[in-house]
């Protein structure tokens, strides 16, 4: 049996529906499944991000804007159902957040069959 | 039916009558793929910005620019900062032009959902890892949904785009001119369809 491309659009819009911001932190540390969220979440880069679907696909955009968590050093990102649920941790090489610019962040979540 | 009837029937099936029918259940699995992460910086320029330090007084120059303050985007600047993907696996579904570097003459998400060459096309991507660890070797696999994948010509770069390499088709290949800019492209010598490309990196 295969999930028909209704049935993944259909999740696709059902797990964006449980997404409402998305928030970096300053651990760069490796992801592993059984961790619940970022490790080093700095709750004031916490924003709402706006979702852009296509055909099986969410696309996260997330803005941390120049006047909030000035002064950190960003090296992790999720997306998250903010006090409900952390999807994912991605890290990066460490980005210093000053009060002369804004971090923007694109994710791409895709739905499929095996 | 009559008891006696009941009864052969019963026997003939060979089975107790206390056992009960086992409705068998087929699972089906969905994949979430948590895809490439592309972190910018952008400028705030001489925007005006409400509560701002610098920026937050309409017309003085003393933004952060030294620029005169402006109501609306004003000399932002976007720089790329880091590509990740998770696992270090970038995945290409060909579902927008993200990835897609200028240089492509292939038809990229142009069907959403495939990559299409024809002969003497190519397809190259922009930056799909960035600033995430020393790239020092990979394995690019492409998966045709039409079309032959002997058709297609390979290649890596790690370093922007400055060098490339040639690797074959789902082997791990050591990168000689590394680099922290890995990129990819694909040349066909006949029309193929690909609809998925993925470029494990390390």
């Amino acid at each position: 049996m295969t999930y028909l491309s209704v049935g993944l659009n259909k999740i696709r819009d059902l797990h964006s529906a449980t997404i409402d911001k998305a928030w970096l932190g300053t651990d760069g540390s490796a992801v592993s499944e059984s961790q619940t969220g970022l490790q080093a979440g700095v709750t004031a880069s916490k924003a709402t991000v706006t979702i852009v679907a296509s055909d099986k696909t969410n696309v996260v955009n997330y803005t941390l804007v120049s006047t909030t968590a000035v002064g950190v050093t960003v090296r992790e990102f999720a997306v998250i159902d903010d006090g409900v649920v952390e999807y994912n941790r991605v890290t990066f090489t460490g980005a210093s957040h000053t009060s002369a610019d804004e971090i923007v962040v694109r994710q791409s979540l895709f739905y499929r069959n095996p | 039916m009559p008891e006696f009837d009941s009864v052969k029937v019963k026997d003939q099936l060979g089975r107790p009558e206390d056992v009960g029918v086992v409705i068998k259940r087929f699972t089906e699995t969905a994949i979430l793929e948590s895809n490439t992460v592309a972190v910018n910086h952008k400028s705030i320029g001489a925007s005006f910005i409400l509560g701002h330090q610098a920026n937050g007084v309409l017309g003085v120059t003393s933004g952060v620019t030294g620029k005169q303050v402006t109501l609306g985007e004003s000399a932002r600047v976007l720089t790329l900062w880091a590509i990740a993907s998770p696992n270090k696996i970038h995945r290409e579904h060909y579902r927008d032009n993200y990835f897609k570097n200028a240089s492509t003459t292939g038809d990229w998400a142009v069907t959403s959902g495939e990559l299409g060459l024809s002969a003497g096309e190519i397809a190259v991507s922009s930056s799909v890892a960035y600033n995430d660890g020393t790239v020092s070797k990979v394995t690019l696999s492409v998966t045709p949904s039409s079309g032959s994948a002997s058709n297609l010509m390979l290649q890596v770069s790690a370093n922007g785009g400055s060098i490339w390499m040639d690797v074959v088709n789902n082997r791990e290949t050591i990168v000689t001119a590394t680099g922290v800019d890995l990129r990819y492209k694909i040349a066909a010598s006949a029309s193929v369809i690909i609809a998925e490309t993925l470029l494990t990196y390390g």
